[in-house]
């Protein structure tokens, strides 16, 4: 009995060793020694985890690593993707925690701020500064991947969303399909006008939007109305000014007027897919779907930037790729990424997956391929902002989706729902 | 005095009929679902029914990666763990339930507290563990330079039969057996060991056959830690290739979601099915007297 | 805990082959369970943040949790949650099992059908009740109209969503608790009724001062295992409402997978869980007190 008991406490013992001197590998930045000596008999392993599961990416990707590392035999790429959200947080927590982090990381927008700021996103400045490529990538891709002045990754898909309407429902509407809303007013005119109810029960929405977990139409009408929402520089949240409550209040007329048809962004399908609305912020994604699902309505969709008011703006979901901090083979992903930002690479990911087209030289190109979406689309990049680059951004995305699922319910009136909040946002970070 | 009985075993099992009906229904949703097209599902209009009955999405839903690999490996670590788990729960629950022993109550009571916290809390710990386990995968003495138990199949079933549920369950099971039947034991000369073995053992059919089943469902159907602990395709268990290879950022198959889900189903069916007999078979039958 | 001890000591001695029997299992359960608790525990009292910062922060994480609104509400959420579940599930489980428990082939499909939700995986499940739930296409509100009967929005609204949450639990689980139960009640010999039936005893009073008091330890840790499960309720939560409308269905869990994993906030997170472990803690301690469980049962 007691010689078991005593294995056990070494064992117990050992354990706790290792997982110490383990920990403390993570923390210090010279822990890569032993692989540093792999490296030198010229074979390098990558791992690179994406975050989404497509099958059409997967494959792309796939095809475009085994083309590389057919071209460099000495490297090893361990390709592996996972689901946005709760996967990939986990994902991501668990293999920085355990210092086994992969070395590239193709993951959203809202990543960036808390991973570079903790140290896990390695600054790219130094690589991009000696690149060739540099000056043909777009600004934007480059602009949203750009954390308190260092260069954190380069955006390789944006998803820009943009106003897509039905072609069939304006006509059937008395409205001109070639002249899709351009103020608020408009809109709202516009979403009353292509309502249809059965009773009281809105059966097909004029404008359909999510009530419920839903940031993403606030923040990009109250940045039409010229509110920041979050001033980056300060690191302070903004939105209890007077514009976002404007905002909030202009869709509270929605509810008012019975024009909503409730759904959840993520958790449904979308309305606009379903054929039940004739209006509908939307991604190059959803219109890649609706054109392979094969609907007989698929050649009425059209699309714009959407309206305005002192300016145009729409949301937008950015995918960076990111190299670790960790990474113990920093030269050799950043060749692997430099690969990726090729011409011909980045068009097959257009082509194959619906990203976007980031390099300047391929526009034209896009527009040909695309004719009926393209120009919108290229025009829509220019007002699309993403997410505030701030640590708090998911904080900051709960507080939105709060405020305006309660003044959707009608719970609380604009200005209450934004200062309670806003409040509530402040007492968390410990202001 | 009969017919009466009789009637109310009809009612009563009507009832029971119903009952089940309304409870199967999500299941009948899934398999029709799993029969339709895509385009049906996505039309604005609810339809039961599909139009054609495409059983092909079985077909194709299993071309898309490789399921029996899949399967495979899903089956290998629900059966091991359930083994692992039959062996250790039963004797610790037995312990626990019949010897004395110091401390038994403070170490019983450990293991409940085990139970408790959720999984969200110990999993980063639980992982960094595996990853620095002593001389594994790479790993020197002190669990350094290497991934540990990453992406093995131990890293995944160690937490699995970790878990005190089994324990507590066989545990509560041994404690409904008479006082008598130790003290009997002990008069035949008995050590613990024989009659755990000779008694306890051959009588444990209807638990070990109810852990069994919740043991293999709870690990075939995990999904969390299978897709932190496993890196690639050929490793990837069963749930989260599911919901990888037909759940995407850009749309969800739901036909071919629903045909996999319900394959996934079947072997855990089967085993219920199979097992069935043990909880019937009560203790008398198994040749108990009292 | 120490009643149970002394009483246990003064009946009987001290046998150490019990460790013997279970060392296999507690040696897993120490690197995989324990020690990662024990890390737990003490990375509430740091600001961790999952990756390298790592301070000592004394109770900040624990003040700062009175303080925090939604938390509170997330507490009293899994309470209301727990009530509704327990109860309903373990009543009916024991009613099925009962029922179930004659062996006529019959009674097989049924026991069949009831378990079924059970092995189906929560995400499958989640997914299949979002669509009954569906205030358009759903199944549920095209039934309901079919019959002229009000629909509802039952997971956007407020007053619906948790009540739906519970529902599909329900729905969930109550193959296992039947099973538990019926297990529990295959290990009641047989004499016992039939010593009743002699004495005259009726089917109800069979129940009452037979099945009741000896499925005790069954009931025991079906309670248990429903505490915990209710109290730990997360993946139903995390897909039907998120959480949402309003924070009317976040749990204590959901808010530790919020703070935890997606603001970074460990530290605090894992104070949460030390609640969490206090309140099942208590529980589990009262059971024990009041129980009467730790007896062995002796009928002869």
């Amino acid at each position: 009995m007691k010689h078991l008991k005593v294995t056990a406490l070494l064992a117990a013992a050992l354990m706790a060793v290792g997982s110490m001197t383990a920990c403390g590998g993570v923390n210090s930045p010279d822990s890569g020694s032993t692989a540093d000596k792999g490296n030198s008999s010229g074979d390098v392993t990558l791992s690179f985890l994406r975050a989404g599961t497509s099958e059409d990416a997967q494959i792309a990707y796939q095809a475009i690593i085994d083309e590389y590392t057919k071209a460099n035999p000495n490297v090893k790429i361990e390709y592996q993707q996972i689901g946005f959200g709760t996967e990939l947080d986990t994902k991501l927590n668990t293999l920085y925690a355990s210092g086994a982090a992969p070395d590239l990381v193709r993951g959203p927008i809202s990543t960036i701020a808390q991973r570079a700021s903790m140290g896990q996103y390695a600054a790219l400045d130094d690589y991009i500064a000696e690149w060739d490529e540099k000056d043909n990538v777009i600004q934007t891709a480059y602009d949203v991947a750009n954390y308190k002045g260092k260069q954190y990754g380069i955006a390789i898909n944006i998803e820009a969303s943009m106003l897509f309407y039905r072609k069939d429902y304006f006509e059937e509407a008395g409205l001109d399909p070639n002249k899709p809303p351009q103020t608020w007013e408009e809109l709202l005119d516009y979403a009353e006008k292509l309502t249809v109810r059965e009773g009281d029960d809105v059966v097909r929405a004029g404008f359909a939007f999510p009530i419920s977990s839903n940031h993403q139409t606030l923040i990009q009408f109250a940045r039409q109305n010229g509110a920041t929402l979050v001033d980056e520089e300060k690191d302070e949240a903004t939105f209890n000014d007077e514009k976002t409550i404007e905002a909030l209040e202009y869709f509270t007329q929605y509810a008012d007027k019975n024009l909503i048809i409730p759904f959840v962004n993520q958790k449904d399908q979308n309305p606009f897919e379903l054929g039940n609305a004739a209006m509908q912020y939307l991604t190059l994604n959803t219109y890649v779907t609706i054109k392979a699902s094969g609907v007989d309505w698929a050649d009425q969709m059209m699309f714009s930037p959407g309206p305005g008011r002192e300016k145009i703006s729409t949301f937008g979901g950015c995918q960076i790729m990111f190299m670790s901090e960790q990474s113990k083979n920093k030269d050799a992903a950043w060749d692997f990424m430099k690969h990726l930002f090729t011409d011909d690479v980045v068009w097959k990911l257009v082509e194959e997956t619906g990203a976007t087209a980031v390099k300047t030289g391929l526009e034209d190109k896009f527009n040909e391929a695309y004719p009926d979406i393209g120009p919108a689309y290229l025009e829509t990049l220019q007002y699309t902002e993403g997410m505030p680059k701030v640590e708090w951004a998911s904080l900051f995305e709960t507080a939105m989706k709060t405020a305006f699922e309660e003044a959707m319910y009608g719970k609380k009136d604009a200005k209450t729902a934004l200062d309670d909040a806003y409040n509530q946002l402040n007492s968390e970070r410990g202001i | 005095m009969r017919s009466k009985r009789k009637l109310k075993n009809v009612l009563v099992i009507i009832l029971l009929t119903i009952l089940c009906i309304i409870f199967l229904i999500p299941l009948f949703l899934m398999i029709l679902t799993s029969l339709k097209s895509m385009p049906e599902i996505m039309a604005s209009k609810f339809v039961l029914f599909p139009e054609k009955a495409l059983f092909s999405n079985y077909i194709e839903a299993m071309q898309r990666g490789n399921w029996l690999g899949y399967f495979g490996n899903s089956f290998f670590v629900t059966a091991l763990t359930v083994l692992i788990s039959l062996i250790l729960n039963s004797m610790a629950g037995y312990g626990f339930a019949r010897i004395p022993f110091r401390g038994r109550n403070t170490l019983f009571f450990f293991a409940l507290t085990g139970m408790m916290v959720p999984t969200q809390v110990t999993m980063i710990p639980v992982f960094i563990n595996l990853k620095s386990f002593p001389l594994v995968g790479g790993n020197d003495l002190f669990g350094n330079g290497g991934t540990g138990m990453i992406n093995t199949y131990a890293g995944l079933i160690l937490p699995y039969i970790a878990g005190a549920f089994g324990v507590f369950l066989c545990r509560q099971f041994y404690m409904n057996f008479p006082a008598s039947l130790d003290d009997a034991a002990k008069i035949d000369g008995c050590s613990r060991l024989t009659a755990y073995f000779r008694i306890y053992l051959p009588l444990s059919k209807p638990i070990l056959a109810t852990l069994a089943v919740l043991k293999a469902s709870q690990t075939w159907n995990d999904y969390m830690w299978p897709l932190i602990m496993i890196n690639n395709d050929e490793k990837m268990t069963i749930q989260v290739a599911v919901i990888s290879k037909f759940v995407t950022e850009v749309n969800t198959q739901w036909n071919l979601l629903m045909a996999a889900t319900a394959m996934i189903i079947l072997p855990l069916l089967i085993l219920f099915l199979f097992t069935q007999k043990y909880f019937v078979e009560g203790i008398v039958t198994t040749g108990m007297k009292g | 805990m120490t009643a149970i001890r002394k009483k246990k000591h003064s009946k009987i001695g001290n046998e150490p082959i019990g460790y013997f029997f279970i060392a296999p299992f507690y040696l897993f359960f120490f690197f995989m369970v324990l020690i990662p608790i024990f890390t737990g525990i003490m990375q509430s009292f740091t600001n961790y943040d999952l990756y390298q910062t790592n301070d000592f922060v004394g109770l900040a994480n624990y003040k700062q949790l009175l303080k925090d609104p939604v938390f509170l509400q997330a507490i009293g959420n899994t309470l209301f949650y727990s009530l509704l579940y327990i109860v309903p599930t373990m009543a009916i489980g024991l009613l099925l099992a009962l029922l179930m428990s004659k062996e006529s082939g019959g009674y097989k499909i049924f026991r069949t059908g009831f378990y079924l939700p059970y092995i189906i995986s929560m995400v499958c499940a989640s997914t299949i009740w979002l669509w009954i739930f569906d205030p358009t296409a759903g199944v549920l509100n095209q039934m309901l109209r079919a019959v002229g009967l009000p629909t509802s929005d039952w997971l956007k609204d407020p007053n619906l969503a948790m009540g739906c949450v519970v529902f599909v639990s329900i729905w969930k689980n109550l193959g296992y608790c039947m099973l538990i139960y019926l297990s529990g009640i295959k290990g009641i010999p047989n004499y016992l009724y039939e010593a009743a039936q002699i004495d005259g005893a009726s089917k109800v009073k069979q129940f009452w001062y037979i099945t009741v008091p000896m499925l005790q330890p069954t009931t025991f840790f079906l309670f248990i295992t429903s505490c915990i499960s209710s109290f730990n309720v997360f993946e139903q939560v995390n897909v039907l409402t998120n959480g949402g409308p309003l924070n009317t269905t976040t749990t204590i869990v959901h808010q530790i997978y919020l703070r935890g994993f997606t603001q970074f906030k460990m530290g605090y997170a894992s104070a949460m869980s030390v609640v969490l472990l206090i309140m099942v803690c208590i529980i589990t301690l009262i059971n024990f007190k009041f129980g009467n469980q730790g007896t062995d049962t002796d009928i002869g």
